[in-house]
C-alpha cells in the first residue's frame, strides 16, 4: 500500500512548492521590468528545460534513498562526445546516439558500484564525477569544441509546433519518467527501495536490478542534458556541465523528495527547477548581485527542508 | 495542510521582501523619475572572485555614475560559465536593455549569445576578451603586444643595454602569448647589445615557470634578465632565482601588475611589471556604450594604453 499513499502525499504536498513559485512569478511580474512577458517566459521555459531534464534522474536516484553526484560530468562528456564526434565527421544521429551511449554507460558503471558491489552511491557517484569531468578534459585538451552546422543547432534553438525543441525534449523525459515511476511495477518499486531497501528486498524485489536501472536513466537522462545543452550553446565545453548536479539535487529538494527518499516524486522535481530557473531569471532581470542571488537560491532550500521537517513532525503528530 | 500554505507563504514573503530589500539597495526606487530618458546598460563579467573583474565592475560603475546611466552587472554564480552568461544576454534582453557591456569567458562559445542579441537589435560592446562570431560595435582591450614591447625596452634600459637574458612565453598557441612574444621580441630587437640565450614555454603558471628556470639556471648560470610574459610566471622565476642565491642579481620582469607581483616590487625582487588597466577598461566599456546611445560613431577597436609599475609607482599599488 506504500504508493499509492506516498502519490496521496505527494498530491497533498503539491501546493507548497506551487505557491511558492506564483508568489515569484507575481512578485517578479511587479517588480522586474519586462519578467512578465511571453519572450521571458518561454526563455524561462527554455532555460530550464536543462535542469528538468538532468533532475529527473536524480530524482529516482533520491527517490532509491540514493544520489548522483556524477550528472554534471556526465552532461559535459556526453556534450563534449557529440561534439567530437560531429566535427570528425560522423552524421548528426550517430553522434548523438553516441552521446548518450556514454552517459548510460556513465550511469550503468555507477549503478554497478553501487547496487552489485555495495559502494555507497555517494562514493561512486562522486568517483564518476571526476573520471567523466576529467576525461572530458582531456579529450578535448581543455578547449572548447565550437560550431555546429544548423541542422544539429536545431535541437537547441528550434521550434516544434511553436514550443523550443529543448523544452519539447523535457517534457517527453518528464511524461516518460511518470509513467515509469507512476505506471509500472518498477515504479512503485522505486519508492520500496527508498522506503526500505531491506523490506523491499525481503517482499521479493529484486532492489539490484531497480538500483541498476535508476543510476542508468540518471546518466541517460544527463547525457540527453548534454546534447541538448551542446546545441543551445553550439558548443561542446569541457567545463559545461560542471555544477548542474547541485542545481538538479537543489530542484529534487525543493520540489520536495527529500534525501532519505521513499516519498515525493518529479511533478515537484519539476516545480522545483522551475522556482530555481525563475529566481536565477528574475533575480538577473532586477540586476540583484551575483553573491546575493547564491544567497538566495541557498536560503530557497533551507526553507524547503525546514518546510518538510515541519510537515513530518505535524504529520507523526496526527498519526500518534 | 491550511496552516502547512499559510506556513509557506508567509515564508516565500520573507524570502521575497528580502529580495526587495537588497534589490533596493542597488537600484534606484520608480518613484524618482528622471528628466531625460535613461538608458540601460548591462555589463556581463566573467567573474566575480578574480580581482581583475571587480576592478572592471567598479570602473564600469564610476562611468555609469558619471553619464547617469543605469547600470546592472551581472556575472555567472558559477565562475567563467559559458551557459550562465548566455543565460544573462537573454535575460537583459527580455528586459529591453538598451546596450550590452561584455566579457566572454568563451570567445566562441558565448556566439550564440551575441546573435540573439543582435537579432533583438541591442548593442553589444566587447571588452578584454574578443567574441569570435556575432556582430560586436567595438572590441576595447589592451593591447598585448605594445604592453610588452614596453616592458622589454624599459628591461633592456634597466640592464643599459647589455646582457644575458631568457624570456618565459605563455601557453603555445594562445594568441595572447603570440602576441606578447612578439612584442618582447621588437623590444628587445633596439638594443644589439642585449643577447637571448633562451625562450621557453612555461604556460603561464608559476609552478612551471620555477621548473623551467631552474634547469635552465643550471644551464646558463650567468644571466641578467628574465623576461616573463605574466607575472605568475615571473614570480616562479623568482623563486627560483631565489633558491640558487642569486636574487638581486638578475633581473625580472612580467605583465599584470597582480598583488604578489607588486608586492614582489616593493621588496626589490622583482624590477617591472606592466597594469593592464582593467578598471579603465570597464569605465571605457560603459563610457562607449553611452557614446554610441547617444549617436556617436565607435571605432572599431578601442585600445587602453598600459601603465609601467616599477619601484618608483609601487607605492601607488600596494594600497589598492
Amino acid at each position: 500500500m506504500r504508493v499509492p499513499e506516498s502519490i496521496f502525499r505527494k498530491i497533498k504536498r503539491l501546493p507548497g512548492v506551487l505557491w511558492a513559485l506564483v508568489a515569484l512569478i507575481v512578485f517578479f511580474g511587479i517588480s522586474g521590468k519586462g519578467f512578465f512577458t511571453a519572450y521571458n517566459l518561454i526563455n524561462i521555459c527554455k532555460q530550464g528545460s536543462i535542469l528538468v531534464i538532468v533532475s529527473m534522474g536524480t530524482t529516482l536516484a533520491i527517490l532509491t534513498a540514493g544520489i548522483d553526484l556524477s550528472t554534471g560530468s556526465v552532461l559535459t562528456l556526453s556534450g563534449v562526445t557529440v561534439g567530437l564526434l560531429i566535427h570528425s565527421g560522423s552524421p548528426i544521429s550517430v553522434a548523438i546516439l553516441a552521446g548518450l551511449g556514454v552517459g548510460a554507460l556513465c550511469g550503468l558503471i555507477n549503478g554497478y558500484l553501487i547496487a552489485h558491489l555495495k559502494f555507497h552511491h555517494f562514493i561512486a557517484t562522486f568517483g564518476m564525477m571526476g573520471i567523466a569531468q576529467g576525461i572530458a578534459l582531456a579529450v578535448t585538451q581543455g578547449a572548447v569544441v565550437p560550431g555546429f552546422d544548423a541542422a544539429f543547432r536545431k535541437l537547441g534553438d528550434g521550434t516544434i509546433f511553436g514550443l523550443p525543441v529543448p523544452v519539447v525534449v523535457a517534457l517527453l523525459v518528464v511524461v516518460a519518467t511518470s509513467i515509469a515511476l507512476y505506471r509500472t511495477r518498477w515504479g512503485a518499486h522505486v519508492y520500496a527501495v527508498g522506503g526500505s531497501e531491506q523490506v523491499a528486498a525481503w517482499s521479493g524485489i529484486n532492489t539490484r536490478r531497480v538500483k541498476l536501472a535508476v543510476y542508468v536513466l540518471s546518466g541517460l537522462f544527463a547525457a540527453i542534458a548534454g546534447v541538448v545543452l551542446t546545441a543551445r550553446m553550439n558548443s561542446a565545453s569541457p567545463i559545461a556541465g560542471a555544477g548542474y548536479e547541485f542545481d538538479a539535487i537543489a530542484a529534487v529538494i525543493i520540489g520536495g523528495t527529500p534525501f532519505e527518499g521513499g516519498r515525493g516524486g518529479i511533478v515537484g522535481t519539476v516545480i522545483g527547477a522551475a522556482v530555481i530557473s525563475t529566481l536565477k531569471n528574475g533575480l538577473n532581470i532586477i540586476g540583484l548581485p551575483t553573491p546575493w542571488q547564491i544567497t538566495i537560491i541557498g536560503f530557497m532550500i533551507t526553507v524547503a527542508i525546514v518546510l518538510d521537517v515541519l510537515y513530518q513532525m505535524r504529520k507523526d503528530r496526527v498519526a500518534s | 495542510m491550511g496552516d502547512m500554505k499559510k506556513y509557506v507563504f508567509v515564508l516565500v514573503l520573507v524570502a521575497l521582501v528580502a529580495v526587495l530589500i537588497t534589490g533596493c539597495g542597488t537600484s534606484k526606487p520608480a518613484e524618482e523619475k528622471p528628466k531625460e530618458k535613461e538608458f540601460e546598460v548591462v555589463l556581463i563579467l566573467k567573474n566575480l572572485v578574480n580581482p581583475v573583474w571587480l576592478d572592471m565592475k567598479r570602473g564600469g560603475e564610476a562611468a555609469a555614475e558619471k553619464y547617469g546611466v543605469k547600470l546592472t552587472v551581472l556575472a555567472p554564480l558559477k565562475a567563467d560559465n559559458n551557459e550562465e552568461q548566455i543565460r544573462a544576454i537573454e535575460d537583459s534582453i527580455a528586459k529591453k536593455v538598451d546596450a550590452i557591456v561584455l566579457v566572454p569567458s568563451d570567445s566562441k562559445g558565448i556566439i550564440p549569445g551575441i546573435e540573439k542579441a543582435n537579432e533583438a537589435g541591442i548593442p553589444v560592446i566587447n571588452v578584454n576578451t574578443k567574441a569570435h562570431g556575432g556582430k560586436t560595435e567595438t572590441f576595447i582591450a589592451v593591447e598585448n603586444y605594445d604592453a610588452a614591447k614596453k616592458v622589454a625596452e624599459a628591461m633592456a634600459q634597466k640592464l643599459n643595454g647589455q646582457g644575458k637574458v631568457i624570456i618565459l612565453e605563455g601557453v603555445p598557441g594562445a594568441q595572447s602569448a603570440m602576441d606578447l612574444q612578439a612584442g618582447t621580441l621588437d623590444g628587445l630587437k633596439a638594443y644589439p647589445g642585449i643577447e637571448v640565450v633562451a625562450s621557453q614555454t612555461a604556460k603561464f603558471q608559476r609552478a612551471e615557470a620555477m621548473k623551467v628556470m631552474e634547469d635552465l639556471l643550471q644551464r646558463y648560470p650567468h644571466i641578467d634578465a628574465v623576461l616573463a610574459a605574466n607575472d605568475e610566471m615571473a614570480l616562479g622565476a623568482i623563486e627560483a632565482i631565489d633558491a640558487a642565491g642569486k636574487t638581486g642579481k638578475i633581473l625580472v620582469s612580467g605583465l599584470d601588475a597582480n598583488k604578489d607581483a607588486v608586492s614582489a616590487i616593493a621588496e626589490g625582487k622583482m624590477t617591472i611589471s606592466c597594469d593592464k588597466r582593467s578598471y579603465e577598461q570597464g569605465y571605457v566599456g560603459v563610457e562607449s556604450a553611452v557614446k554610441l546611445l547617444k549617436g556617436e560613431k565607435l571605432p572599431e577597436r578601442i585600445v587602453i594604453d598600459t601603465v609601467l609599475v616599477d619601484k618608483s609607482n609601487v607605492s601607488e599599488y600596494l594600497n589598492k
